[in-house]
């Protein structure tokens, strides 16, 4: 009897083991597909014939990493278009890289370019680390509710900081620039208090935070040179005005009126 | 006799009750993933606007809630629960004081386990201005609030 028990309780642990990978086996096959089309880094060449069925594909690069996309494709459904607009696209449109394709076809391919991905596996690695350091950083912060809000954003922006001008930028700069941060982020939330308390109108908040930000940013200049601030802001140091006025200025109004042109 | 069957019964019982429950854990997850579209109006130039998407391009959500859903290209994505991200894409977040669309943009793929990258510009500075959730403000304390009542509602 016992042994009929200790035999039945292995039967029974190593069926369960083999259903359970099964299906874990199951769910991520897609999660893999998905996860290695999203991180592609080649660019191709599509070529269709004008009965909109996809002929071949040209890889650009070596590298063949890619997969079939049947399976993304039922997940997501970009914009459709078919043989006659196909046409009217130009080859400059499609080396630029900044477009989506989705072919009807009984197969229902789906093929999506980059643009900024080009041909460079480290900046895929490196970007994916770097959203990930931000994640695992945000929840740790989340996790701590007592944690002053100024003090999360200055610890956020330090990966920024490491992504975009190295690990190894000099202390005394980060230091300078920390506190520059701080100070300025620390008399907005004032601002932000006095305007939840109706203090202040909402077009004096944006007035003194768009002159804030301007002071503040142009402090950050006199720090950085001008290809380490372009590293980290990704604008030049004489757009900083433009930078203050639209960020902080952004009201939904306007947003909502500069949405036709997107 | 009697007990043999009654040891297979069970067994199969709990083999069931394994599989159902091993399906059930990751029923609701969904594909979640985040868009970037250049602004065309001058004054914006600098700036990337982003929104992310639950499952399907006519799921998406960004703020304003006025401004554009579509077009662009993808930043980043990954499976994660669709409840959990539809509930954050309706967390209060003051546009322009708490953040803005970068900040929104995040929170709804919060779940994902990544965020929006530099390939998105203009979000070094937004993230100087307002951080990766945007936390800074009034609402830091009612974002908390909305994720766990996203986390345990989903």
């Amino acid at each position: 009897m016992n042994t009929a028990k200790r035999k039945a309780g292995i039967i029974f642990i190593i069926f369960s083991v083999v259903v359970l990978s099964f299906v874990y086996v199951l769910q991520n096959t897609n999660k893999n597909e998905i996860k290695d089309n999203m991180n592609l880094s080649e660019t191709h060449l599509i070529e269709t014939t004008a009965t909109n069925e996809l002929v071949s594909i040209k890889k650009n690069n070596i590298n063949d990493n890619y997969s079939e996309y049947s399976s993304i494709s039922k997940k997501i459904e970009p914009i459709i278009i078919n043989a006659t607009e196909k046409e009217s696209i130009s080859d400059s449109e499609i080396s630029n890289n900044e477009f989506n394709y989705r072919y009807s076809d009984d197969n229902v391919f789906y093929y999506e370019l980059f643009s900024g991905l080009l041909n460079d596996s480290n900046i895929d690695s490196r970007n994916d680390l770097f959203s990930r350091k931000d994640y695992e950083l945000a929840i740790k912060q989340m996790e701590n509710i007592n944690s002053n809000p100024i003090d999360d954003i200055v610890e956020q922006f330090e990966n920024v900081i490491d992504y975009s001008l190295g690990i190894d930028f000099p202390n005394n700069k980060r230091l300078k620039m920390r506190n520059i941060q701080r100070e300025m982020l620390s008399t907005r939330q004032e601002l932000t208090s006095l305007l939840s308390e109706d203090t202040i109108s909402k077009e004096l908040y944006l007035t003194r935070v768009t002159a804030l930000v301007n002071n503040s940013m142009q402090k950050i200049a006199e720090i950085l040179s001008d290809e380490e601030f372009i590293a980290l802001y990704q604008i030049k140091k004489e757009e900083i005005n433009n930078v203050s006025s639209t960020l902080v200025n952004l009201s939904e109004e306007n947003y909502s009126k500069n949405s036709d042109n997107y | 006799m009697k007990t043999r069957i009654k040891n297979i019964t069970l067994l199969l019982i709990i083999i069931i009750a394994n599989t159902l429950f091993a399906v059930q854990v990751n029923a609701e997850d969904g594909y979640i993933w985040a868009m970037k579209n250049p602004i065309a109006y001058e004054p914006l130039a600098w700036l990337d606007h982003t929104y992310a998407c639950v499952d399907s391009y006519y799921n998406c959500y960004t703020s304003p809630r006025s401004a554009s859903v579509s077009g662009g290209t993808i930043v980043v994505g990954g499976m994660a629960n669709e409840g959990r991200a539809t509930c954050r894409a309706y967390c209060t977040l003051q546009y322009g004081v708490d953040g803005v669309c970068h900040q929104h943009t995040n929170r709804v793929i919060l779940d994902t386990g990544k965020t929006l990258n530099t390939n998105v510009r203009g979000y070094a500075t937004s993230r100087w201005n307002f951080g990766t959730y945007g936390n800074l403000g009034i609402n830091k304390v009612i974002w908390n609030q909305c994720v766990s009542s996203c986390n345990s509602s989903n």
